[in-house]
């Protein structure tokens, strides 16, 4: 009678258990179903980052006046094309053209391609060499009377706009030893209004190369090449960037001022 | 006496099979979509559910798409009121070399229902250790550092950027 009385104590147990694992089981259903069901994994925005490359029009067209001209070409602009830039980039210049009665209506042409029957031979500083028929013409830019070639850099005005040149062995020194870069300047996470939005530049020591780059102390760094720097992961990526740079782009707030600071790292 | 341990018995026995049963994979993906408003991503990891814990394996973790480090073993530990996170055997990304050591043996976060505030952290590399906490109302991390002259002497320039306190150095970041 005892046992019986044990072993019913004992289904007893094992009902309740099976009761409580049962509304365990349905609470945990239930929260599962309002959690996420897949892990999220880290799929990079971009797999590839275009490097960043400053082109100088300006100094492409100086290097060009050297080559050599077919004097014998017709000299006579094609009256119905404009001539609307040129981007000298050796055998990869390109033009940008379009019919005079439409300027809007502009096409864009490398060497060896045609526009109205014309084909694009060879690109000069101010002019192209079109071939048609056995017959050269030249195609000059269509520049406005007075308008300057040459933009005129104004230093006093704003350091913005010059773009300073830095040797490589001087970048190749500074990066040699991380460490030394925390010597040479001072860097400070920048918050405003409690969102980080740069790297504020506490010291520069004399003489080394970020003295060279124009920064100045107070300076608030926000993009290195124009990708933004707002917290340590995208500055120690922009680092590990820097190191193979050709060329260095910095958006820094100095003051009030929006600035761009340029380089070429030769 | 008899009366209040019956049903202490049965709410304990309701908690455990709660644990055991609830959706600790989900909790643990939970944890991840927290960690992305951070911009902390952990990828490539092996999560298996042993029941009161959770074992996750080879796990990378990146800030952005900065690879910040990868550990072997990660336990976490969910029991309502004592939670618990344990990483070993971590590998840093080596471009952070020059900053900090490349290998720390372990990491541990602790959360107690008691002090619902703030989480406790603690870890030690190979000369080195640290401990500190996250207050997560004020959103504020402090992290106490206790180096090995190897390691003070390596990353001496690095520590500048931290405070100077007795014994080490501290390190606090608003996030």
């Amino acid at each position: 009678m005892n046992i019986n009385f044990n072993r019913n104590s004992f289904l007893k147990l094992i009902v309740k258990f099976l009761i409580m694992a049962f509304i365990a089981k349905a609470i945990s259903l239930g929260a599962w179903f309002f959690l996420p069901k897949q892990s999220i994994q880290n799929v990079s925005k971009s797999q590839f980052i275009m490097p960043y490359m400053r082109y100088n029009i300006s100094d492409f067209r100086l290097t060009s006046t050297k080559l050599q001209v077919d004097e014998g070409a017709s000299s006579l602009s094609i009256n119905s094309i404009i001539l609307k830039a040129i981007y000298m980039m050796g055998k990869e210049s390109i033009i940008v053209l379009a019919p005079k009665s439409n300027p809007k209506k502009s096409k864009t042409i490398a060497i060896g391609e045609k526009f109205e029957g014309y084909k694009l031979e060879k690109v000069f500083s101010d002019y192209v060499l079109f071939t048609k028929n056995y017959k050269q013409y030249r195609l000059y830019l269509n520049l406005k009377k007075g308008a300057p070639r040459w933009k005129k850099v104004d230093k006093n005005a704003s350091d913005s706009s010059e773009v300073r040149r830095i040797a490589k062995a001087e970048v190749k020194k500074a990066m040699a030893n991380p460490t030394n870069i925390w010597k040479n300047i001072g860097l400070r996470e920048h918050y405003t209004k409690g969102k980080q939005d740069g790297f504020k530049v506490s010291f520069v020591r004399k003489g080394t190369v970020f003295e060279s780059l124009g920064l100045r102390v107070g300076d608030i760094i926000q993009a290195i090449n124009n990708q933004e720097i707002k917290n340590n992961a995208q500055a120690f990526k922009a680092y590990q960037q820097f190191k193979d740079a050709k060329a260095l782009k910095l958006n820094i707030k100095r003051g009030n001022r929006d600035m761009e600071l340029e380089y070429e790292i030769y | 006496m008899k009366k209040l341990l019956k049903p202490l018995l049965y709410l304990t026995i309701m908690l455990a099979l709660i644990i055991f049963f609830s959706p600790k994979t989900n909790l643990y993906y939970l944890l991840e979509e927290f960690a992305t408003e951070q911009n902390i991503y952990v990828s490539d990891e092996k999560v298996i559910d042993n029941g009161f814990s959770l074992n996750i394996s080879n796990a990378k973790v990146y800030l952005d798409e900065l690879f910040l480090a990868e550990a072997e073993k990660t336990q976490l530990s969910m029991w309502l009121v004592y939670n618990s996170f344990e990483a070993k055997n971590i590998d840093l990304n080596e471009g952070f070399s020059d900053f900090m050591p490349s290998y720390i043996k372990r990491v541990e976060l602790k959360y107690h229902i008691f002090n619902p505030r703030s989480l406790s952290l603690s870890g030690e590399s190979s000369d080195s250790f640290f401990y500190g906490n996250i207050d997560i109302f004020n959103r504020i991390v402090q992290i106490h550092l206790r180096l090995g002259t190897k390691s003070e002497k390596k990353f001496a320039h690095s520590l500048k950027a931290l405070k100077k306190e007795e014994g080490g150095y501290l390190y606090e970041y608003k996030f």
